[in-house]
């Protein structure tokens, strides 16, 4: 039963990505200025999302818990979290306000999920140079930057050990950094997992938002970014290998 | 100025000390970035501090070729003589 709900799940998501790319937004972008359609986008991303967070709760598929949902409020802000999962950037999508993601330039050919990158403006980490000031870009508009600093899916319970372009970000932008946790118990759709590898026990998914992080106030402003990064990105690795302890 | 090769190594691992704290010892010119933990957000600040230094911009198709720390010397040299 379980399983059915599950795959049926995933079609919706599939149906419902096909619905909102290729025809609501193509039927509704118009009215938006060609300047605040990524915007639209992703305000357009969001509803979606929260749908199908609600609709795989109502179906039984998962049993979700959000802690920590007011330190989510906010713009401009690096929001950070590890990533297990295929379905972490689902959640993220359904409750942080006018998200643009850091992307795996890879996702920009995947049917069903360049488009909406393209739509919604998220950034392809493929090359530093133009990853920084595109970064800087949406923070600077109040968009919240959503990064994954562990670049790709995880085991959880391996060694964190973090790329340093959100820290070097936040620095460089004067933004502060929310880290959210994300656990799923079993896992589903972690890497090496196949869709249809349906969990024996329903999964009990938390994603717990972490107190704010100003940099300044844990790293010596004095300091070159190419070392503070370096600090800053040490605390955030200790502050998972902690949560994960 | 920055013709000679022992120039250039010297300036880079000062660079390499300032920017990321290594330690001078632990370089030698056939260590890798990927060794010295150095990932692609470093390399920009390491190759904006370069340019400042020598005046040139690095291409980017030499800039993906860089492996190791004797190559940009290599690479500095080339374009600092040209």
């Amino acid at each position: 039963m379980r399983f059915a709900a599950t795959v049926l799940s995933y079609l919706v998501y599939g149906l419902g990505a096909l619905l909102v790319w290729w025809l609501i937004y193509p039927a509704t972008a118009w009215r938006h200025p060609p300047a605040v359609r990524p915007a639209y986008a992703r305000r357009l991303s969001r509803r979606a999302f929260r749908f199908f967070v609600e609709w795989m709760r109502r179906t039984g598929v998962w049993d979700f818990h959000l802690e920590g949902a007011q330190r989510l409020r906010g713009r401009g802000r690096v929001i950070v979290a590890n990533h297990p999962s295929f379905l972490d950037i689902v959640l993220l999508f359904a409750f942080v306000e006018d998200a643009v993601c850091v992307v795996k330039p890879s996702l920009a050919r995947v049917p069903l999920v360049g488009r909406p990158i393209r739509c919604c403006g998220h950034i392809r980490a493929d090359d530093s140079q133009t990853l920084l000031p595109a970064a800087l870009a949406a923070l600077r508009q109040g968009a919240n930057l959503i990064l994954f600093p562990q670049g790709t899916r995880t085991p959880p319970g391996e060694p964190c050990r973090f790329h340093r372009s959100a820290a070097r970000i936040a620095l460089e932008a004067g933004a502060s950094i929310v880290p959210v946790f994300l656990r799923y118990r079993p896992l589903l759709l972690g890497k090496g997992q196949s869709w249809h590898q349906v969990p024996e026990h329903r999964p009990a998914v938390t994603v717990t938002v972490g107190a704010e992080i100003e940099p300044e106030k844990v790293i010596d402003a004095e300091l070159p970014l190419s070392v503070a990064a370096r600090r800053l990105t040490r605390h955030l690795e200790r502050l998972y290998s902690d949560w994960q302890a | 100025m920055m013709t000679d090769r022992d120039a250039i190594y010297a300036t880079l691992r000062r660079l390499l000390r300032e920017l990321f704290e290594i330690d001078p010892a632990q370089v030698t010119p056939e260590t890798t970035f990927q060794e010295l933990d150095i990932d692609s957000i470093d390399a920009v600040d390491l190759v904006v501090h370069l340019h400042d230094l020598i005046g040139k911009r690095i291409p980017p198709d030499d800039f993906r070729q860089i492996r190791t720390v004797g190559d940009v010397v290599e690479v500095v040299q080339r374009l600092t003589a040209e």
